[in-house]
């Protein structure tokens, strides 16, 4: 079961879409999931991503236009409870600490969030944590050096391989991580 | 009795092959029989007790199993000569090894029957081999470089993906196989339909898989279906030999029905090419190259199944049948419009699944090139050519799109087959030809005379004036002529049956005037063997048919003599107490007889009143009349101008004629005006028009005032009502 992870895509206002690449890399057909963590910002956005796959999961992020999206949702996907938040509401941003109080709070094995626009994938107390960064590399105040990425994991029963897609020049690099659940 | 005459027969040939074959299985032979015949040798009671009976029965027909086995193959017949023929006459259709047969027909299996099992367990371990291959998990073969969204053609994701696709395609199409059927609604057919052509697929990418080919495996599976449960249903009696357990193994149910449907995919795979398009690496067409529609561009890149429909047209059906052909070509139809659809599916939609079979047998017996499918084609068209001759464009397409029932699938097997080859086969009798009506010779003579009375001119097929039809020809017309002097019945009936047959099945040379030529040479062999004889016919002539009911009257009254003939001859000879039966037949053929008595009363066809106007007299032929004018036919009612008033003898005429007609009355005042003295209508016309010619500038539009103006040259009358009459009449 493949499910997309992508998020803070801030078009238009940061970004006028995602890097071509990326495009002819999400076609329909193979993905059955998207969990996005927000800052979309529009409409169009969001019916880019559900041409890829129907079942389509979004929080609401600080610049979304939209202001009905959920702040926090929790999907099971197989054996895995997967949390799914935007990240702007955690102080300090980014913060394993602080993510972890979330990932015990919704009691999920995999948290994802974003914001931060950089991309993070580890491992702490046994739970997952996955940030997708921004899938178009929209600028961040904090950090100029954004480089556009996305997540794509692949969960079969107990176990998630998680493919990380990433812009580095123009070149797509794919990096591979897997996690078992114990 | 027939068991032991066959086992007398056959022992010969046993002597020859038992070694080889009991080295095979260790049967002992004690007799053959074709499996047709099996009933009647069943039928033949063998024990009184019926225990045994039942036993026995059910020994027979495993038995007959076993023989069946035997009897697909001799080996003195490397060519499967034997089987081929069987296959052609459509003797296959009860055969519990049809499977077993279409292999060793298509050589899937070399002609060495010992080898058979080796080659069947070869065939098996390919496709195993194959399907292992072809299912590609991602996630046990996991490249650590690849990822799944991987669009490159190394990537297993990728092929995945596409395999996932291609097999949501062929599922499409599998699921709507023969829907009226059930066999193919069952889970597992479909699922074994969707493995093998899936791996047909990927192990052909140039082939892919296309529309119309679960079509073509649909009845394979069947048939292999069909030879499992009879195997099963056998063993459940009796043991079976090893190797036909391991023949027809329905484990294996995939693996032969995929070593069968690669090699007629050979034979027809020219039917889905498409020239101009090579299938992705991964091994499938894009999705808009579903629908071969000739490009655009036109000639330069065709593909080869339009290639071929031209060829069957101009080459096969145009000399068969040319009227057929412009008459086809005159309503735009164009083969490939049903043809594509024919071809690809090896006529699977054409004909019921049994029958299907049966033409499957045929075509398969003549070999792997699958040479006569063309011929079918032609033979179909022909078939129904006089449905496709009477209607307009919308339904002939109806006709062809949806291909008539009541057609005999052997009239059609057989035809293709002469057309293929005229030396080896004979011409098609016809079984359900509707009938042509026949142009006859003027009057039919009485059958006293010994003539069926009807000019029957037999003629070849069109165009093709091989030696041996124009013998046939000049044979039945001499034989024809000899029948004149009174032959037997039988003779007689040979000779209708044959020359109607044959007459029937011809296409036709539209040519009427030949037919009065054929009148007039009815007996003359000479003329008919030189030229080649053409039958003229007309459709919905009424003097053809009244000549066609005469003669079956004729002949009715004919059986019905020699019946009544026959019948006093057997109940003087036979002895009613012996024979029951025979007392049967007899009051069979009284009853026979009498039904055919009724034919004979009376004039054939009943004299039906002309109709005529209200106010025509009617008029004799033989008071023909003063004319001025030569009559050219002579109608057997007139119509009379208002030349006169002589209103009584007219009016008491008509009145007796009219009494209880509808509207008589209102016709007597009219009637009043007409003479006794009638004109023939012709003469009336050219006696009209020569007054009028006369009259230069006379106006023809008003009727009435020419009316009044002709009148006064034949009568005194100025009434008004021979006018209406007139106008009436006339116009």
């Amino acid at each position: 079961m493949l499910v997309l992870v992508l998020g803070d895509l801030h078009i238009p206002h940061r970004c006028s879409s995602l890097p071509t690449k990326f495009k002819k890399l999400l076609v329909p057909g193979r993905i059955q999931h998207i969990l996005c963590t927000g800052n979309l910002c529009t409409k169009e956005s969001y019916d880019y991503l559900k041409t890829l796959a129907s079942d389509v999961h979004v929080v609401r992020g600080d610049f979304d236009e939209n202001l009905n999206y959920p702040e926090q949702k929790v999907v099971t996907v197989g054996q895995f409870r997967i949390g799914l938040s935007h990240g702007h509401q955690v102080v300090p941003w980014g913060d394993p600490e602080s993510l972890a109080l979330i990932q015990r709070q919704l009691d999920v094995d995999i948290l994802i969030s974003g914001h931060t626009h950089k991309f993070e994938a580890y491992e702490h107390e046994n739970k997952f944590y996955i940030n997708p960064g921004s899938a178009t590399g929209a600028f961040n105040p904090l950090d100029t050096n954004i480089i556009p990425s996305f997540v794509l994991m692949d969960i079969q029963s107990s176990t998630v391989v998680t493919y990380v897609y990433q812009l580095v020049g123009d070149e797509v690099k794919v990096e591979r991580i897997e996690f078992k659940k114990n | 009795m027939k068991k032991s005459q066959s086992v007398n027969i056959m022992i010969s040939q046993d002597q020859g092959e038992s070694g080889k074959e009991d080295s095979e299985n260790g049967e002992d032979l004690s007799s053959h029989t074709i499996p047709g015949t099996s009933e009647c040798s069943e039928r033949s009671p063998s024990v009184t007790d019926e225990a045994s009976v039942d036993c026995s029965e059910k020994s027979i027909s495993v038995q007959k199993y076993e023989e069946e086995w035997e009897q697909i193959y001799f080996h003195e017949d490397p060519d499967l000569g034997e089987l081929r023929r069987r296959a052609v006459t459509g003797n296959l259709r009860a055969s519990r090894f049809r499977s077993v047969c279409w292999r060793a027909l298509l050589s899937v299996f070399s002609n060495d029957k010992s080898s058979w099992l080796k080659e069947l367990r070869r065939f098996r371990q390919h496709y195993e081999q194959m399907s292992q291959e072809f299912c590609v998990d991602p996630w046990l073969n996991s490249n650590p470089e690849d990822n799944p969204l991987n669009q490159n053609a190394g990537s297993s994701w990728h092929q995945h993906f596409c395999d996932n696709e291609l097999k949501a395609v062929i599922r499409q199409d599998v699921v709507r196989t023969f829907p009226g059927v059930d066999f193919f609604r069952k889970e597992t057919v479909q699922k074994a339909m969707l493995n093998v052509l899936f791996v047909y697929a990927r192990e052909n990418p140039d082939m892919c898989y296309r529309q119309g080919m679960h079509e073509i495996l649909a009845p394979l599976l069947f048939v292999l279906h069909c030879d499992h449960q009879a195997l099963l249903h056998t063993k459940e009696q009796v043991p079976v030999s090893d190797a036909v357990s391991e023949m027809l193994d329905p484990a294996y149910l995939e693996a032969d029905s995929y070593s069968l449907f690669c090699l007629i995919m050979e034979g027809i795979s020219c039917y889905y090419k498409i020239n101009d398009s090579a299938p992705s690496a991964t091994g499938y067409f894009p999705p808009n190259l579903q629908s071969p529609v000739p490009p655009p561009g036109g000639k330069g890149k065709e593909n080869e199944i339009l290639v071929q429909l031209e060829s069957i047209k101009e080459n096969l059906l145009v000399p068969n049948d040319k009227e057929l052909a412009e008459y086809l070509n005159r309503l735009e139809i164009t083969l490939p419009v049903f043809g594509i659809r024919w071809l690809r599916l090896l006529f699977g939609r054409e004909f019921p699944l049994q029958d299907l079979l049966v033409l499957w047998d045929a075509i398969f017996a003549e070999g792997k090139d699958f040479g006569l499918v063309h011929y079918v084609v032609v033979a179909m068209l022909v078939a129904i050519r006089n449905q496709l001759l009477d209607s307009d464009y919308t339904t002939c397409l109806m006709h062809l799109m949806r291909y008539p029932g009541a057609v005999d699938i052997t009239f059609i097997i057989e035809h293709a087959l002469y057309l293929k080859d005229h030396q080896k086969y004979n011409r098609p009798v016809c079984t359900s030809f509707p009938p042509l009506p026949k142009k006859s010779s003027g009057q039919p003579e009485s059958h006293r005379s010994g003539h069926s009375g009807r000019h029957l001119s037999t003629h070849s097929l069109p165009r093709t004036k091989s030696v041996s039809s124009v013998n046939r020809d000049e044979k039945s017309q001499q034989r024809k002529a000899r029948a004149a002097s009174g032959s037997s019945l039988s003779d007689r009936f040979k000779n209708y049956t044959r020359s109607t047959k044959s007459g029937q099945w011809s296409a036709v040379k539209s040519h009427r005037s030949s037919s009065v030529r054929g009148e007039g040479d009815s007996n003359t062999s000479g003329t008919a063997a030189g030229t080649g004889i053409v039958e003229g016919f007309a459709l919905n002539d009424p003097t053809v048919i009244i000549s066609e009911l005469q003669r079956a009257r004729a002949v009715m009254s004919l059986c019905r003599l020699k019946l009544a003939q026959y019948r006093g001859i057997l109940s003087e000879a036979i002895n009613p107490a012996e024979y029951p039966d025979a007392q049967q037949a007899l009051d069979g053929m009284n009853e026979l007889c009498s039904l055919l008595n009724t034919w004979n009363h009376g004039d054939f066809p009943p004299d039906v009143e002309p109709a005529y106007e209200a106010g025509e007299v009617r008029v004799e032929p033989s008071q023909a009349v003063h004319t001025t004018a030569p009559q050219v036919i002579p109608p057997r009612r007139s119509v009379a101008p208002p030349n006169q008033l002589a209103l009584r003898p007219v009016a008491e005429k008509v009145r007796r004629r009219e009494a209880g007609r509808p509207g008589g009355g209102a016709a007597l005042p009219i009637a009043s005006s007409h003479s006794i003295l009638s004109v023939p209508l012709e003469t009336f016309k050219e006696t009209f028009e020569v007054h009028m010619g006369s009259r230069k500038g006379f106006p023809l539009s008003d009727p009435l005032k020419s009316m009044r103006h002709l009148n006064r040259n034949h009568s005194d009358s100025s009434d008004d009502r021979p006018l209406q009459a007139a106008s009436f009449v006339e116009f």
